[in-house]
């Protein structure tokens, strides 16, 4: 079977002022039909490089890509099947409303101004925003920009989907219709390309990960496998401090301590992120949550709530 | 030539620049009313003072006509650049180069719906303008030749200028050279006639020169002298939208396209 989209031995390099720097080095990955890929790893690892390369903005210097089989620098339908946000909610018109941005970008991809606008209410109710159509951007918060944004990436029905960042601005519902509606996506065949920092979200929407450092793939797999082949750490913060006996009986069940009653560190190899969150949620209020590892934090938990 | 796709992108740009318009009239429409203003006060001012001696033609007549000129004139040579840049710092750039339609297509049906939209506006203003000067400038229906290539060669201006910026980033210093080295093509030169045959290969200056003719003059030019003035704008639109090109090509190999 052919895959939807293929990267094959992509490299770039970029001229810098003290010589060459390579961004992307021999990168090659498959995205089937309906799945969804999350692409990892620390700031300037060639994430962002790389997307833009599958889109056609950047040339790789050497290795190709290819939709459906063809290469995308000579296939015509490439950026009609293609959709993508970068930038987060920089990427639409802030003078614009949110249907005036929706119903231009639609129109951008080939689709006419009626048939957008009617994709783009459906799309405006799933994300809890109809009633901001009308509203001009710059007005809006940034978390329902951030929204606006990622319907402008699917109002035209792509077939292959580019998010760089999507969740970044959005509180822990939007976060869920975000990732309800991208399971849609996929289950209507598109292919979805995913870039976060933010793990606990790539460990709900994909099991399928590339962990990408230095330019290149250090990993592919499900996220947390990848934790636990480092010395990864959970670190929560609680919003306050607890009892030394709480503390006492959630040490017992962890592996790992509790710092000045206020914040519980343990490794990510012996602990299943979800059970230490249920059992923490019974006892307490988490305040944030830090998920990193050799020293360096890369991704932050949404706040956390106590169970009701 | 005309599809479908060029029918709905002129519709979703004139709908988009319409929306920006009519939301934010003051910034819309003030900046051409301001030139005006100045430029009639000014006017008012130099004939207060001073003889008429001004070059482009001597006359007030010349000066009206050379100013409105001028305002079509820098209007599309800034227009594309002005849009890369305004889209780069929106962070909308690369949905240019993510569109089904080009970027070339984009970019030009967004020249010619601002164009459009500015139109009615100096109409009326060269009205008014007429009036409150009490010229004599005599309009024939030929000055559309001379005045469809002005726009022709702004716009392929404006590519390469839009080229430029896409390479080197900020490039407004440039434009606003080419603002001022436009004013040097509005001065009446008299030329020989050799030159008058060399100078229809280069650029606006021969455009200049017979909308001179043909409203300050009421000269009748010959219509393959007309034709012969589109294809000299064609030729440095054509030149434009290839510079824009290579520049797109090499923006992506560098990596610069979006890094602004």
């Amino acid at each position: 079977m052919i895959s939807a989209f293929s990267v094959d031995n992509v490299s770039k390099n970029f001229s810098i002022s003290y010589g060459e720097m390579g961004a992307v080095k021999n990168i090659s990955f498959d995205v089937s039909p309906g799945s969804i890929l999350a692409l990892t790893g620390p700031n300037g690892a060639g994430k962002s490089t790389l997307i833009k390369m599958c889109l056609g903005l950047i040339t790789p210097d050497s290795g190709s890509i290819y939709a459906n089989g063809k290469d995308i620098r000579s296939n015509l339908d490439y950026l009609r099947m293609v959709g993508s946000m970068l930038d987060g909610n920089r990427n639409i018109f802030w003078r614009l409303s949110a249907m005036e941005n929706i119903e231009y970008f639609a129109q951008l991809k080939g689709m006419r101004a009626k048939d957008a606008r009617v994709k783009g209410i459906s799309l405006l109710e799933k994300f809890s925003i109809k009633e901001k159509m009308s509203e001009v951007v710059s007005n809006l918060s940034k978390g329902t920009q951030q929204k606006i944004s990622i319907i402008c990436a699917l109002i035209h029905n792509p077939s292959l989907i580019f998010f760089d960042e999507p969740t970044n601005g959005l509180d822990i519902s939007s976060c869920e219709m975000f990732m309800d509606v991208v399971r849609e996506y996929a289950r209507n065949g598109s292919s979805i390309v995913i870039v976060s920092h933010q793990l606990d979200f790539v460990h709900k929407i994909s099991s399928d990960c590339i962990n990408i450092d230095g330019g290149q793939i250090s990993y592919r797999g499900n996220i947390l496998d990848y934790l636990k082949t480092k010395d990864a750490f959970y670190e929560i913060e609680l919003e306050k401090i607890i009892s030394d006996e709480d503390a006492k009986i959630i040490s017992s069940k962890i592996f790992g301590s509790i710092v000045s009653g206020k914040v519980v560190v343990c490794e990510a190899s012996n602990t299943n992120l979800e059970s230490l969150l249920s059992m923490l949620q019974d006892n307490v209020v988490i305040k944030v949550g830090k998920v990193g590892f050799d020293n360096c934090v890369f991704s932050q938990m949404e706040n956390v709530t106590k169970k009701e | 030539m005309i599809d479908s796709n060029l029918i709905n992108i002129i519709k979703a740009e004139n709908k988009r620049i319409f929306s920006i318009k009519m939301r934010y009239k003051v910034e819309a429409f003030g900046g051409v009313f301001i030139a005006l203003v100045t430029f009639f006060l000014l006017l008012q001012g130099l004939s207060l003072t001073t003889n008429a001696d001004m070059g482009l033609g001597d006359t007030k007549e010349g000066l009206y006509l050379g100013f409105l000129c001028w305002l079509i004139l820098v209007g599309g040579i800034s227009q594309i650049v002005d849009d890369i840049e305004d889209n780069a710092k929106l962070g909308t750039l690369e949905s240019l180069f993510l569109s089904v339609h080009s970027p070339v297509r984009i970019l030009y049906v967004r020249s010619i719906v601002s164009l459009l939209w500015g139109i009615p506006l100096i109409l009326i203003f060269g009205i008014v303008g007429h009036y409150v000067i009490n010229s004599e400038l005599t309009f024939s229906s030929r000055v559309i030749f001379p005045l469809v290539a002005l726009d022709l060669t702004a716009t392929g201006f404006s590519f390469f200028l839009g080229g430029l910026a896409l390479i080197y980033k900020r490039v407004q210093p440039v434009v606003v050279l080419c603002q001022l080295m436009a004013i040097a093509s509005l001065f009446p030169y008299n030329y020989g006639s050799f030159e008058q045959e060399l100078i229809l290969f280069a650029p606006v200056l021969p455009v200049m020169q017979s909308i001179r003719d043909i409203i300050l003059k009421a000269e009748l030019l010959n219509v393959l002298h007309l034709y012969l003035l589109i294809v000299n704008g064609f030729v440095y639109l054509m030149a434009g939208v290839y510079f824009f090109r290579w520049a797109i090509s090499s923006s992506k190999k560098s990596g610069g396209l979006s890094q602004h």
